[in-house]
């Protein structure tokens, strides 16, 4: 067995993830905090306003952050539903269910600052727009997926069940984002490529920038808190579970 | 023998006919809801038959997944599938190909007379038949996997619904827009093969999405 594949089977295993995810909360939280406070400010306080759109735009350091999140999650869940289904590890299927709460959180903050910014830009809360409408799409995927959750008894089975309906989600993702693109676009193009220089300075997109690496990390750290609380809970029969409660207590 | 296995689906299903056939009652009776919520006026009527018929056949497939693996569940079909000597994605292939020639199939049919009576023109309510008989496989493809996630459950259909509504939306367009282009007397080919193009993949990949979800709810 080479380094990695050790690795790997000792992160599946759930007392080592629980140490190491106990160690890793304040290397995300507190990165997370500082760099979202900095970035909120110099985003909505310091950086100029936009010449066409005025202090509207500003709300690009919420609403940007939590659409990239309500994609990245969902991904991240199909890759863990994989691994949840094929290594069968327990890990992977508590990340599933504690994974799609966030991504619900963010996919409806994404929806919610779109249609407060649609208001004065478009006149209107919302439009049968591309984007808008696969993003609220995906919405109703992590409500599919929080509700099979909720309904199958056993946890372990409903992990895989979860994991099933999100890889067969995450096929479809593309197919629903081209299919409605092709029906209908209204919304702006993406501000920010990885291989064009940005059309807006740098005292609007460093902020962003910020501010996306912040929601990163401070969703690292909600998904690790709620996993370990999870992974405990789940496994309260084993003899490292209660160890750790009675040190708790 | 798989010449069994087949005849003894369709068995099944034609013992349960009846019931198989309220799909295509609820596609029907869903049709009639819109022109009697609207000002029947024909142009106005054509206006939203891609939608109406469209919607339509994507609830009446909603509804006939409930059927779908009940009773297999209770009378022990799937263990013996599973201990059995044929691969369980092909027998789940044979079985969802049966469920459509009773679902799907009379849905195809009932379209053409369902379009002319919300105002297509001829050549629309062509390809809107057309369009539901590339699209509603798909349908059921997809659906089977919600059906085999939410089996064992109770008051599953509702569940089910929920899951598998939202994947149904490149079919929907894709097959509204087709009835939509025919209507206005435009050529309707990139929507068709855009669902032929679902419907192969669906072929592909539902019977094997399927098996793996029974397995996952049945352990």
């Amino acid at each position: 067995m080479n380094a990695l594949t050790r690795t790997f089977h000792r992160w599946g295993s759930p007392p080592t993830f629980y140490r190491f995810a106990g160690r890793a909360l304040p290397w995300l939280g507190w990165p997370a905090l500082l760099l979202l406070l900095h970035g909120l400010y110099a985003g909505l306080v310091q950086a100029p306003a936009d010449y066409q759109q005025g202090d509207g735009f500003r709300i690009i350091y919420v609403h940007v952050p939590a659409a990239w999140l309500s994609l990245f999650i969902y991904t991240s869940m199909a890759v863990a539903g994989v691994i949840a289904l094929v290594w069968r590890m327990k890990v992977a299927e508590v990340y599933l269910r504690d994974a799609a709460l966030a991504g619900a959180g963010f996919t409806a903050v994404a929806l919610a600052s779109g249609m407060l910014w649609g208001q004065p830009m478009w006149g209107t809360w919302w439009v049968w727009d591309a984007r808008l409408t696969s993003e609220l799409i995906l919405l109703f995927l992590y409500l599919g997926v929080l509700a099979l959750d909720q309904a199958l008894p056993e946890p372990r089975q409903a992990a895989r069940a979860c994991a099933i309906l999100a890889i067969v989600g995450v096929i479809n993702v593309p197919i629903v984002h081209y299919s409605v693109e092709w029906w209908n676009t209204l919304h702006q193009g993406s501000s920010l490529s990885r291989f064009e220089k940005p059309a807006m300075p740098a005292s609007m997109y460093v902020p962003l920038l910020e501010v996306a690496l912040g929601t990163m990390l401070f969703y690292g750290w909600f998904v690790l808190a709620r996993m370990r609380g999870s992974i405990l809970l789940r496994e309260r029969r084993q003899s490292w579970a209660r160890a750790v409660a009675m040190e708790g207590a | 023998m798989l010449r069994a296995v087949i005849a003894r689906e369709l068995q099944a299903y034609w013992l349960s006919r009846y019931e198989a056939l309220q799909s295509l009652a609820v596609f029907a009776v869903v049709v009639v809801l819109f022109p009697l919520g609207l000002d029947p006026e024909p142009t106005q009527l054509a206006l939203i038959a891609p939608a109406v018929l469209w919607g339509s056949a994507l609830l009446a497939c909603v509804f006939g997944l409930e059927t779908l693996f009940r009773q297999e569940l209770r009378d022990g079909w799937l263990d013996q599938a599973l201990t059995g000597r044929w691969p369980l994605p092909l027998l789940l292939a044979i079985k969802l190909a049966v469920h459509w020639l009773y679902s799907g199939a009379p849905i195809c049919l009932a379209a053409g007379a369902a379009g002319l009576a919300l105002g297509l023109s001829d050549a629309a309510a062509q390809v809107a038949m057309l369009s539901l008989l590339l699209g509603t496989p798909t349908l059921v493809g997809l659906g089977s996997v919600a059906a085999a996630l939410t089996a064992n459950l109770t008051g599953g259909a509702m569940l089910s619904a929920l899951l598998v509504l939202p994947l149904y939306v490149p079919v929907l367009v894709f097959g509204a827009s087709a009835i939509t282009l025919a209507q206005a007397g435009q050529g309707a080919q990139a929507p068709l093969y855009l669902l032929g193009c679902l419907l192969l993949m669906t072929l592909m990949l539902a019977p094997l999405a399927s098996a793996v979800a029974l397995r996952a709810v049945s352990e």
